[in-house]
Formats: C-alpha cells, sequence, structure tokens
C-alpha cells in the first residue's frame, strides 16, 4: 500500500491556501499534519478526497491516480476521511451508518455489510448504541461513530481530521489506543490534530504545513524539536 | 394490530364498486389518484430532496400517452395504463441531463418551465388533437357498466402500488443511500454514496409512478386537453396533500388526502370557498404541526427507530 501525492495545489482567486505539497506514506504508516490555524490542513484534505477540486498535482495510490475521481470514486478505491466536525445522518441509526458504508463504501452485499456493521460496532465500542439515530448522540459518540463509518468502508487510506477535538483526556487515550489498532501494513493513516502528544504517541512522521506549504516533515522527536515548529507555534525566541 | 386493520381496510376499498354508486366510486378514484399522486412527489420531495414544482409535465404525459397509446397502435386501455407510466419515466430519463444540473429551488423553477413548455408543445401538436385535445379512441369497445368499477379498481392498484413501492424502497439498502443523501449530502458521498444514480432512480420512478396515475384518471374523463391535463392545479393540490400530511413520511400523503377531499366535499356548496379553507388549514398545520398530521400519529406508534433531533 502507497499513498503518493505529488504537487498538489489550490487557490482561491489569490490566495493560495495549498502550494505544491508533495508527500509520500506508505502503509502500515501514520502520518502526522501539524499546523497553525489556516495552515491549510483541512483543504489539504479536501483535496486529496475531492471534494474540493485541486488546481494542480496529483494522487496516487499503489500507482493509480485518482486525482481525477469523484468523491464517491475515490472512497472505492478505499480513501476515506472522518470530518472534523462529525456528519452523522440525523433519521439513521448508528447500524444504518454502517450497513451504508459497507455496501455504498466497500461494496459488500447486504448480508456480508451486516456482518461488518456487528463487526465495526464492536471493534469501536458503539454496539450498545446501535439502534439509536445519529441525531441523538452525544459528541464522543458522535466522533466514534465519525470512525466507524470510515472504518465499514474497508478503508486503504484514512484521513483522520481532528478526531479528537472537543474530548477530554481520558477520552483522547482511548481514541489514540483505537487507532493504534487500526495500523496494518494494509493501511495508511493520515492524522490533522493540534494535540502533539497524541500525534507523536501514535505517527511514524509528521508534516508541519504554514500558510499552505510544507515546512517540515520527519520523525515525531525531530519536528517537536525543530526551531521552527516552535517558532509557529509558540512565537519568535529571541536570540541570546 | 396495524397490520389487521390495514387489510381490513385494503379488503373493504377492493370490494366497494359492488356496493357504491357511481358517484362515490368517482369520488374514491379521485381520491385515490391524489394519493397516488401525492407519494410519488413525497418519494421525490420528501425523500429524495428533489422539490419539483413541474410534476403536472408528468401527469399530462402520462394522460397524452394513454391516449395516444390506445389509438395510435391499438393497444387495449388496461395495458396502456402501466405503458403510459413507462413512456413518462422514459421522459423524465431524458429531461435530468438538463434538470439535474439545477439544485434547489433553481430545480423546482426548471421542473415548472419544463412543464410550461410540454404543454405549448402539446397545444401546438396537431398529432395530439392541439389545443381542443382529444377523445379516448378505445373506449367504444368498453362494457359500459364497468367503467367506472375499472377506473375506481385500477386507481386502487395504483395507489397501492405506489405506497408499497415507496415503502419497499425506504426500508432497502437503496433507501439508506436515499436518506442518507437528504441528511447530508457530503457526508453521503464522503462514504462513498453515488447522488447522481440515486436521485435519478428517484425521480424516474416518481414520474413512473405519476404517469400511471393520471393514465388512471384520464382514462375516467373519456377526454383529455392540454389545459386540463397540464394544469398547475395538479401540483398545487399534490404539493398541498403531502406537505399538510407530512413530507417523508409514508402516511403523510393518505392523511393529507383525506383532510383534503374532508374540506373539498363538506364545503362543495360553497363554491371556492374550500380553496380558502385550504389554505388557512395549511398554514395553520405549518406553524402549529411542521412534520404534517402524520407526526400527530407518532405517540401512537412503538418506534425505536422514531427519530429525536439534538437541538
Amino acid at each position: 500500500m502507497m499513498l503518493e501525492v505529488r504537487g498538489l495545489a489550490k487557490a482561491f482567486g489569490a490566495l493560495t491556501v495549498i502550494d505544491d505539497v508533495s508527500v509520500t506514506v506508505s502503509g502500515g504508516q501514520a502520518l502526522g499534519v501539524m499546523g497553525p490555524n489556516g495552515a491549510g490542513k483541512s483543504t489539504f484534505f479536501d483535496l486529496l478526497t475531492g471534494i474540493t477540486p485541486a488546481d494542480a498535482g496529483q494522487v496516487c495510490l499503489n500507482g493509480t491516480d485518482l486525482s481525477r475521481l469523484s468523491t464517491e470514486a475515490r472512497v472505492r478505491h478505499g480513501l476515506v476521511r472522518a470530518f472534523q466536525i462529525p456528519k452523522p445522518f440525523a433519521t439513521l441509526t448508528v447500524r444504518e451508518h454502517l450497513i451504508l458504508a459497507a455496501t455504498a463504501g466497500a461494496g459488500l452485499d447486504r448480508k456480508a455489510a451486516l456482518r461488518e456493521a456487528d463487526n465495526v460496532l464492536e471493534r469501536t465500542g458503539l454496539t450498545g448504541l446501535a439502534a439509536q439515530t445519529g441525531g441523538s448522540l452525544r459528541l464522543l459518540d458522535r466522533k466514534r461513530l465519525e470512525l466507524a463509518k470510515t472504518l465499514a468502508t474497508r478503508p486503504r487510506v484514512i484521513l483522520l481530521d481532528e478526531i479528537s477535538g472537543g474530548l477530554t483526556e481520558g477520552e483522547v487515550h482511548a481514541l489514540v489506543d483505537l487507532i493504534h489498532s487500526l495500523k496494518s501494513p494494509d493501511l495508511v493513516i493520515l492524522w490533522i490534530e493540534h494535540i502533539a502528544h497524541a500525534l507523536s504517541a501514535t505517527c511514524d512522521r509528521i508534516m508541519m504545513l504554514h500558510l499552505g506549504r510544507k515546512v517540515i516533515e520527519d520523525t515525531p522527536d525531530k519536528v517537536t524539536s525543530d526551531a521552527r515548529v516552535r517558532e509557529l507555534y509558540l512565537g519568535a525566541v529571541p536570540h541570546a | 394490530m396495524t397490520r389487521i386493520l390495514l387489510l381490513l381496510t385494503c379488503v373493504v376499498l377492493t370490494v366497494l364498486p359492488f356496493f357504491a354508486g357511481r358517484s362515490t366510486l368517482f369520488l374514491g378514484m379521485e381520491i385515490l389518484v391524489i394519493v397516488a399522486l401525492s407519494q410519488a412527489w413525497n418519494l421525490a420531495a420528501g425523500y429524495g430532496g428533489l422539490l419539483s414544482l413541474g410534476h403536472h409535465a408528468f401527469v399530462g404525459i402520462g394522460g397524452y400517452a394513454l391516449y395516444a397509446l390506445s389509438r395510435d397502435l391499438g393497444i387495449h386501455v388496461l395495458f396502456a395504463v402501466p405503458l403510459a407510466g413507462v413512456v413518462t419515466g422514459l421522459f423524465a430519463l431524458a429531461v435530468t441531463p438538463i434538470l439535474f444540473r439545477l439544485r434547489a429551488v433553481y430545480f423546482a423553477v426548471g421542473m415548472w418551465v419544463a412543464a410550461e413548455i410540454v404543454r405549448i408543445l402539446v397545444m401546438r401538436a396537431d398529432w395530439l388533437g392541439g389545443a381542443s385535445g382529444l377523445p379516448l379512441a378505445g373506449a367504444r369497445d368498453l362494457p359500459r357498466a364497468w367503467m367506472s368499477p375499472a377506473a375506481y379498481w385500477m386507481a386502487l392498484a395504483v395507489a397501492l402500488g405506489t405506497t408499497c413501492l415507496v415503502w419497499w424502497l425506504m426500508r432497502s439498502e437503496f433507501g439508506l443511500r436515499v436518506r442518507a443523501l437528504r441528511d447530508d449530502e457530503v457526508a453521503a458521498r464522503s462514504i462513498g454514496v453515488k447522488p447522481h444514480r440515486v436521485r435519478l432512480t428517484v425521480f424516474v420512478l416518481s414520474a413512473t409512478a405519476t404517469g400511471m396515475a393520471a393514465a388512471v384518471s384520464f382514462f375516467s374523463t373519456l377526454f383529455i386537453t392540454p389545459l386540463g391535463a397540464f394544469d398547475m392545479g395538479w401540483v398545487i393540490t399534490i404539493v398541498f396533500v403531502t406537505v399538510i400530511g407530512g413530507m417523508g413520511r409514508l402516511s403523510g400523503p393518505v392523511l393529507g388526502a383525506a383532510l383534503y377531499f374532508i374540506l373539498r366535499e363538506s364545503l362543495a356548496d360553497f363554491g371556492n370557498w374550500y380553496l380558502i379553507a385550504l389554505g388557512v388549514a395549511a398554514i395553520l398545520t405549518m406553524l402549529v404541526l411542521p412534520g404534517g398530521l402524520a407526526s400527530l400519529m407518532d405517540p401512537f406508534f412503538n418506534r425505536s427507530k422514531t427519530v429525536k433531533e439534538q437541538p
């Protein structure tokens, strides 16, 4: 499994939001994506899934170019995203979400989809809420459902957009454990997060974005100790 | 309990022609046609989010298809009715490449304009009798006594058929896609739902059912004119019935049609006052019961899936 992003770019009018970003992540690896507000992290994911069309660049999965495909076609190829603000379907039950994801996203038949749905419910700890509608869930469960939906599509690349935002410390730990358990040679993980220790614990590499450009991409230790990164997050350090 | 009641209702409705007089049967046929038309519109607008204000195009095409098929191809009216639905569905399929480029309110107006264009084309077509209309060609061969029971039964079949179709569709895996798309399109596409394909299916099915119901209605009148067939009044009635009854609910069109005909029949002696009563009823329902009359029934059904949205 190999995700290759080459020269991805997007401008809204005169404002360049993603400027020539390239990155390669292979199966079994998790890439953390960091950056101050407005760095273009979510837009980067929008371009990867194709919900916003890119001006230039390529998104290739195992050598197949997905750049010209629609969002829903990319899902069929295994490129799936969990949204920063969870998007549950208000009138569908939790189990129906997963059945839908398994049939529409993974292309399973009804029988296999039911099995897959129960399987994912179990893995994400949502079994007890299977009959509740998406509109009636509290925040943590909405976040878990957001992740569960992407898992039920049988993803090969999973894009996690600040899924731990708004959660308590304990809840973040539970989520990190869950994501850690997903790591496998058949899955590429990209994860946007502000909580540095959560990223450091799970990710093999971290990419830092600033004003749409890639500032650094390296191991978590090197990124968190990098002077440019500290400057971006903490402000300029006066020279001694 | 509910099942037994539903079954009993169906049986009573089926044997009604053996007891009822002609005027009752005609009214029954009218009600069933409106139920079928409203179910079909509800499928597109209430479930599919395709807010069409041009469904009278499908009414007119369904009606004219019946007349043209039975005259030019000599098809028996009983077979021409379902075929009229197919013709209407094909027409719907043909206009989607243009109309599906429009969204929400633009789609609504686009449909309306499309209906006007079709009406004008039909009025100018000598082959379809132009502005003065057409008589039903095959009518002479039909036994006179069976005309109104036949129309009634066909209306019953189309109304029940459309209701069952919507019920079955919404329970199926396809129904999940329709509902997901209505709830949040971006989220639905993000787990692989193809919006165009889902909308196309819903739209064509809705048009087909509309065409069939219209064919039944114009079968009973034995004559069709462009003004009557492409009357905006069709879509106004359908929207009224569905919105009052409850959009996106199976019982909505049935309850809405009941209220519509109760008001119309009880105020029949007062001229057009029933229109004002309908308007007042519509406004009151929207203010007091935004979910329509169908939401009144919720407390009586033990539904684990009843939607309770978080504010």
